[in-house]
C-alpha cells in the first residue's frame, strides 16, 4: 500500500491522507503512538485469535467485522459463541449477509450487528459512510 | 386517531402529487396498529426555527409565505374536490433545505365533507373564527391560517384577536397583507391562496427591485464571499457567521462553509444536537454550514448559490480562492493596528476587498490607520450572538452587501478610499 500510494519512505509511519500507517506494528509501535498526539489510534488486529482478543480488549472500542454470507457466517458465530464476558464497548459490524441473517443474530445474542455501507474505494469517504462511522464512534 | 380517519389521510396525501407533500409509498394495518409510510423528510419546522431565531426577516418571510400559497392552492385545487388543511400552523410546516414541506394531514378534508364535521380542529392562535364557532369552512379558513403563519414568522408570536404591526418589522404593504388574511368576516379575506401568493410575489417584486447589482433581481443568483482574519481572534468566523445570517435573512440561500480546520461548525453542531444532512451539511440555528472536511470525504456537491467561506486566518487560502468577494478582519484596538498593516500589505489589495474592523469602541479608539489606498473598510461594534443581530451590527452589514453589489448606501459608516477623511488618520 506504502509503495502504490507513492510513498518510498524505508522507515514508518507512510502518510496517506493525513492519516499516519505503521505496517506491521507490535507492542513498541504502539506505545510510540501512545506518546505521540493523536486524536483516535486504529489498530488493525486483521483475523482475531486467542491472543488477538486480549491484545484488543485493552483498546476503548471494540469492533469486530465479520461477513453474514451464508459461506462466512460461521466464523462470526463462533466469535459469538464464545464465553466471554464483552461489555458495550465491543461493537459488531458486517458488510455482506442477509438481513434476515442479521436481525437473527441480533435476536439470539442480544447484540447490535451494524451494517457496513458498500463502499468501492476505502479512502473515500462518502455520506453513508460518515453516518456509519458517527454511530458507531457515538454510542 | 381512528383507523377510519387514518385511513383517509393516506387517500388524501395519495391524491396530490407535489414537492412539498411527502410522498405515500403505502398503507400497513395489523391487529393493533395502522402504519403510514410515507418519505422521510430531514428538515426544522418553521416553529423551530422562528423560536432559534426570534423572527424572520420580511424577505424570508415572503419567500416561504409564497411557497405556503402554493402548496395550500394545491389542496383547494384538487380534483375532484378540493381538500381544506385546516390545521395550518408553523409545526406543521417543515423547512427542508429551503423547500416548505407541509405535514400532518389528519384534520384534512374535502370540501364537500365541511358543512358535516361535528369537532372542531385547528390550533389556537391560527385557527379561524369560524372554526371555534362552527360556522361554514371553506378554502378562505385556511387563508385565515396562512397570515397566521405570517405573522408569526415575521414577529415570533401568534397575531391574537386584535394584532399589532409593529412598524421594525412588518411594512405597509406586508401588513395590509396579513390584515385582509386575518379578517374575521371570511368574505372579506383574500378568495383564495393564488390571489394571497400573487400579492407576495408583488412584494418580493418590489424588494428584489431595490437589490439590483451582482446579485441581480434573483436572490438565487451566485456570489461566494471569502472571510479571513488579520491574525487569530480577530473575529473572522464570529463575521462569517453573522454575515451569512444576514444573507439568510435577507433571502438569499445561502451556506456557510469552513474551510479551516478549527473544527466549530463540528462542535457547534454537538452542542445543539444537530444532524448532518445529505450533502455533510449542519443545520444550526437554521442556517446551513458545512464544516471541513478533508481531501478524503467525497460529498455530493451542494446546491447553494451563495457561499460565505470562512478562512480562518490562513491569508494565502484567502487570495488564491474564485471568490467574488473579500472581507478581512483586523482588530479596532491600537495595539492590533500594526497586524492589520501587515495584513493588508500581505494581501496585496486582491480585488473587491474590504477591511472590517471588528469589536469597534469609539472611546478606545478615536482614530484607525489607514489601510492600503483602495480598500474599503467598515467599522463593526461588539455583537455578542452572530446569530442574533443588533441593529447596529445589521447596519453595517448592509453596508457590506451594498458594497458587494456596487450600490453604496452612505449613512453612518464611513468609508475610507484612499483619501484622508476626518475620522480616519491618514498617516501610517
Amino acid at each position: 500500500m506504502a509503495g502504490f500510494c507513492g510513498s518510498f519512505k524505508k522507515t514508518m509511519p507512510y502518510r496517506i491522507l493525513e492519516v499516519d500507517y505503521y505496517a506491521q506494528a507490535g507492542a513498541k509501535e504502539l506505545a510510540d503512538c501512545l506518546n505521540e498526539s493523536y486524536r483516535y489510534i486504529i489498530v488493525d488486529y486483521g483475523e482475531i485469535t486467542g491472543q488477538g482478543f486480549a491484545d484488543c480488549a485493552r483498546c476503548d472500542l471494540k469492533v469486530i467485522v465479520g461477513s453474514l454470507s451464508e459461506w462466512q457466517a460461521e466464523a462470526f458465530l463462533e466469535i459469538m459463541r464464545k464465553d466471554e464476558k464483552r461489555d458495550k464497548s465491543w461493537k459488531y459490524a458486517a458488510a455482506f449477509g442477509s438481513e434476515e441473517t442479521r436481525k437473527e443474530i441480533e435476536k439470539k445474542y442480544r447484540i447490535s450487528v451494524r451494517r457496513i455501507p458498500y463502499t468501492k474505494d476505502a479512502f473515500a469517504i462518502t455520506h453513508a459512510d460518515m453516518v456509519f462511522l458517527k454511530e458507531l464512534l457515538g454510542d | 386517531m381512528d383507523a377510519r380517519q387514518f385511513r383517509k389521510e393516506a387517500l388524501i396525501l395519495k391524491c396530490i402529487r407535489h414537492p412539498g407533500i411527502p410522498v405515500v409509498y403505502d398503507l400497513e394495518e395489523d391487529a393493533d396498529f395502522c402504519y403510514l409510510i410515507e418519505e422521510f423528510l430531514e428538515g426544522d419546522s418553521l416553529y423551530a426555527l422562528v423560536s432559534d431565531m426570534g423572527h424572520f426577516s420580511k424577505a424570508m418571510t415572503v419567500r416561504y409565505g409564497i411557497q405556503i400559497c402554493r402548496l395550500v392552492n394545491i389542496l383547494h385545487s384538487a380534483k375532484p374536490t378540493p381538500i381544506l388543511y385546516l390545521d395550518l400552523q408553523p409545526r406543521n410546516l417543515l423547512v427542508c433545505g429551503d423547500i416548505i414541506k407541509l405535514v400532518d394531514f389528519d384534520h384534512a378534508i374535502h370540501l364537500d365533507e365541511a358543512e358535516y364535521l361535528t369537532k372542531s380542529y385547528g390550533t389556537v392562535g391560527c385557527a379561524a373564527p369560524e372554526q371555534y364557532t362552527g360556522e361554514d369552512l371553506n378554502e378562505r379558513t385556511d387563508i385565515y391560517a396562512i397570515g397566521a403563519v405570517l405573522y408569526y414568522m415575521l414577529t415570533g408570536t401568534y397575531p391574537g384577536k386584535s394584532p399589532v404591526y409593529p412598524r421594525a418589522l412588518i411594512d405597509r404593504k406586508l401588513a395590509k397583507v396579513i390584515h385582509t388574511c386575518l379578517n374575521e368576516d371570511p368574505k372579506e379575506r383574500y378568495e383564495s391562496a393564488d390571489r394571497l401568493g400573487k400579492e407576495l410575489e408583488c412584494i418580493q417584486e418590489q424588494m428584489e427591485k431595490n437589490k439590483e447589482g451582482v446579485l441581480g433581481k434573483d436572490p438565487g443568483s451566485s456570489l461566494t464571499v471569502a472571510v479571513a482574519g488579520a491574525f487569530p481572534g480577530a473575529g473572522a468566523t464570529h463575521i462569517a457567521i453573522g454575515f451569512a445570517v444576514y444573507l439568510w435573512q435577507q433571502g438569499f440561500s445561502v451556506l456557510y462553509e469552513e474551510k479551516n480546520r478549527s473544527n466549530a461548525v463540528r462542535q457547534m453542531a454537538d452542542c445543539m444536537d444537530s444532524i448532518m444532512g445529505r450533502y455533510g451539511i449542519y443545520r444550526i440555528h437554521g442556517l446551513p454550514m458545512l464544516p471541513f472536511y478533508g481531501d478524503a470525504v467525497k460529498l455530493e456537491p451542494h446546491p447553494y448559490p451563495v457561499v460565505v467561506q470562512d478562512c480562518g486566518t490562513s491569508l494565502k487560502a484567502f487570495s488564491r480562492g474564485t471568490a467574488d468577494g473579500h472581507l478581512l478582519v483586523c482588530g479596532s484596538k491600537p495595539w492590533q493596528w500594526q497586524r492589520a498593516r501587515d495584513a493588508v500589505q500581505f494581501l496585496g489589495n486582491p480585488p473587491g476587498m474590504a477591511v472590517i474592523y471588528n469589536q469597534f469602541c469609539g472611546r478606545l479608539t478615536v482614530r484607525l490607520p489607514g489601510p492600503a489606498r483602495e480598500t474599503e473598510c467598515f467599522l463593526m461594534p461588539d455583537s455578542p450572538n452572530p446569530f442574533v443581530h443588533t441593529k447596529a451590527a445589521k447596519r453595517v452589514y448592509d453596508e457590506v452587501l451594498s458594497s458587494l453589489t456596487g450600490r453604496r448606501t452612505g449613512g453612518i459608516l464611513r468609508i475610507f478610499s484612499g483619501r484622508t477623511e476626518g475620522f480616519f488618520a491618514g498617516k501610517d
